[in-house]
């Protein structure tokens, strides 16, 4: 994670390759573009933090917002309504690294059921439920690829997909919600297993095994356990000479010349100033949020509707993914907030199952979700129980080394309604219209939601925790996963991008991250996301090769 | 308070694991992790107390009797002990700056209905049922909101932030903050790894 000495290309001769965002794909591309003798830009809107600024701070983390978005944005249930301001959003990590930063590191593969499940169940009306144009088998190298170079502990459980090699490192250390979940588990006949983490169960590839500190999910791991990009493949791009990663860098517009190609892109520096970098092509990675904005703020004249969208589908068939919980507390102390969030999964409930009478599925993990000091008190006292005083002081005592969480999660449905678009009138700081969110779970994401809701009370009523309770299941107003909002397609009526993650419009752009998905999974999109990244690399970097850009 | 270096008894075992690595960046990424703690801790021990850089003596007697009877002290420490109305202070004047014209409105009514009543009193003269009262006539309003918030928050959060004084935030939740953890983390865990009953 130290930053190597990089190159500075100059802005007005083109680089090869301009990439915005250095997330999850964004370090993927950069390193397969710069490794195969390409010339990369990585703009990244956030700054670079070097290990030792990942603080155990909640406050300044989990409260403050310290490496996590902050432009405005919009929301609203359905495009009749005006969007406001405080009513939903979306969140994700601003800086070098992106949300891989600062993620849970839950490393699910998705199976092949997930590529062709249009195919399996027939179309569902009102949806965009449509097979990917790849399978999985296609990406299965991919996957291992990141197996192996970005590092993830694990091994393969029951109904898991076919893997070319076994996972590079053993599971991590149970914890107890483990314990309680794989003993209570195997009562009600499902069939747990070790999680598949992106963190380090033992040395890695130059990194050392994780040190059970706690502070995986929303923050930056200070040990480069967690196998984030600025961990992993940044360092080795930068290694290559050929890649220069411009931190505090925000896009706000891809630029195109009068044949239709893009020519580089317009960016506000860390002083707010603007530059132009110039670019033979230009790979967008900024997230399924950001990429749709950018995208559709970059009009002109040949693209009046946005950049690579003639199909209308930049922005269309957001995915969040569906999350449910119940929180139960036991007799003897967990300490759940030592180790890695989740040990322990089970995916009974993957495929969809007509007999439920809706479509959908998910996987189930125990885990320790808001565990935390500040979070813990704030938000997780059981419901009717005080909430001040001497009863909620005694609650807090007795209860914070005894919970544990068990989490739900699911698909969500591609429908054309829920979407990013451009708000009318919000603009963030740099005067650059915002983003609009419009979303609504599908009444059969609400439903497999409420299913596995009731399969994470089953599990602590059969583990006899003292107590636990649940939330209702309610539409959701906030997205941490940002799916399909650019996906990818073999015709350019009913897709943004080819099957390589070329625009269809637009011969010399790309774009690959979370947009590119075309259904959600069942939760835990990064590893997907990664090797979709890989694969995307690989193509593309053979593509500049063959002059075929 | 103890040094952050006693607190941290793995620290010597996460050195020691780095040795066959060859990981530099972290090794000298550590020392810019353990300055800023030791920093952070330094300023904690300063004594006596900070002068209030927002509240008024009265305001913080106020708000100091609110966070006492959210977080009260009873056989363990609360709000008093932690010193919360300190980091309450030190957030009005830093990230919660623009809450303190609205902190000012609500402990006006809040003093209003204290002086009726007992003529005269404010909110922190009454007796400890009386302010219960008081406080369970307000605990839906967003004044009381946010003094919980900024109480819990206050008590929990890590103490270079002027509250949880000597942890005994997270002294009371049992929370050790160390750098590092090893397992069995748990009663479960490590039942387990002795090969306990199997339910």
């Amino acid at each position: 994670m130290t930053q190597q000495p990089s190159p500075r290309f100059p802005l007005s001769a083109p680089v090869d390759f301009v990439i915005v965002g250095s997330g999850a794909a964004g370090g993927i591309m950069a390193k397969e573009l710069s490794t195969r003798g390409l010339s990369v830009v990585v703009l990244e809107q956030g700054p670079r933090l070097t290990p030792g600024q990942f603080e155990h701070d909640e406050l300044k983390y989990w409260l403050q917002g310290g490496i996590t978005n902050n432009s405005p944005v919009t929301f609203r249930a359905s495009e009749k309504e005006k969007a406001e301001r405080g009513r939903g959003g979306l969140l994700y990590a601003k800086l070098v690294g992106g949300s891989s930063v600062h993620f849970t590191a839950n490393f699910w593969r998705f199976r092949p059921i997930d590529f062709i499940e249009a195919t399996k169940l027939g179309s569902i009306a009102g949806t965009g439920l449509v097979d990917w144009p790849i399978t999985y088998e296609e990406l299965e190298p991919y996957y291992t690829k990141v197996d192996w170079e970005i590092g993830v502990s694990g091994v393969p459980g029951p109904g898991d997909p076919p893997r070319s090699r076994p996972y590079p490192m053993p599971p991590l250390p149970n914890k107890s919600a483990g314990v309680i979940f794989e003993r209570a588990a195997a009562k009600l006949g499902w069939h747990p297993t070790p999680a598949p983490m992106a963190i380090t169960s033992q040395q890695f590839n130059g990194r050392p095994p994780c040190q059970q500190c706690g502070y995986c999910m929303g923050f930056g791991c200070e040990y480069g356990a967690k196998s984030s990009s600025l961990a992993t493949v940044i360092p080795i791009a930068e290694k290559t000479g050929r890649c220069e990663v411009r931190p505090n860098s925000f896009v706000r517009k891809v630029e195109t010349d009068k044949r239709g190609r893009v020519t580089g892109v317009v960016y506000f520096d860390g002083d707010k100033k603007e530059q132009r970098q110039l670019a033979k092509a230009v790979v967008v990675c900024a997230n399924g949020a950001e990429t749709s904005r950018l995208l559709l703020n970059s009009k002109s004249n040949a693209f009046p509707h946005g950049l690579a969208n003639s199909s209308g589908l930049v922005g269309k068939y957001l995915m969040f993914n569906g999350g449910t919980t119940a929180t139960g507390i036991y007799e003897h102390p967990l300490n759940e907030y030592k180790g890695v969030q989740v040990t322990r999964i089970a995916m009974d409930w993957y495929d969809s199952d007509p007999k439920r009478g809706f479509y959908g599925g998910g996987g189930i993990d125990a885990r320790f979700d808001v565990n935390l000091p500040i979070i813990f008190a704030l938000g997780t006292v059981p419901p009717n129980h005080p909430t001040w005083g001497a009863a909620f002081k005694r609650y807090l005592r007795w209860g914070f080394s005894r919970q544990m969480t068990v989490y739900g999660h699911s698909t969500s449905l591609p429908v054309a309604s829920n979407n990013i678009s451009i708000d009318p009138k919000l603009k963030d700081e740099f005067g650059v219209p915002a983003i609009r969110v419009t979303y609504n779970d599908h009444p059969d994401d609400l439903k497999m939601a409420e299913y596995l809701q009731a399969r994470c009370k089953e599990l602590h009523d059969a583990a006899g925790a003292k107590v636990y309770w649940s939330n209702p299941v309610r539409p959701q107003t906030f997205g941490v996963h940002l799916l399909g909002t650019c996906r990818m397609g073999n015709d350019a009526k009913s897709s943004v991008i080819d099957k390589y993650h070329r625009a269809h419009d637009v011969p010399n752009l790309f774009i690959c991250d979370g947009s590119s998905l075309v259904t959600s999974g069942r939760g835990q999109p990064t590893m997907t996301i990664m090797a979709l990244a890989f694969r995307a690399g690989e193509k593309i970097a053979e593509f500049a090769k063959r002059g075929e850009i | 308070m103890k040094p952050v270096s006693e607190w941290n008894t793995s620290r010597r075992d996460f050195v020691g694991a780095l040795a066959g690595v060859g990981a530099a960046w972290i090794v000298s990424d550590w020392v810019a992790v353990e300055s800023a703690l030791a920093h952070a801790t330094q300023a904690v021990a300063q004594q006596p107390p900070p002068a209030f850089a927002v509240l008024t003596a009265d305001e913080a007697a106020d708000i100091e009797a609110m966070a006492e009877r959210i977080m009260p002290s009873d056989e363990t420490p609360g709000a008093k002990e932690a010193g919360v109305i300190y980091f309450i202070d030190r957030s009005l004047q830093t990230f919660s700056k623009d809450q303190v014209p609205f902190a000012r409105a609500g402990l006006k009514d809040l003093n209003k209905r204290a002086a009726k009543r007992k003529a005269g009193a404010r909110f922190s003269q009454l007796s400890t049922a009386e302010q219960d009262a008081l406080l369970k006539e307000i605990e839906n309003t967003p004044f009381f909101g946010g003094t919980r918030y900024l109480t819990i928050v206050g008590m929990f959060a890590n103490p270079s932030y002027g509250g949880n004084r000597d942890s005994i935030g997270w002294k009371l939740l049992g929370f050790e903050p160390h750098a590092a953890h090893k397992p069995p983390f748990g009663y479960y865990d490590a039942q387990a790894a002795k090969g306990g009953a199997k339910a």
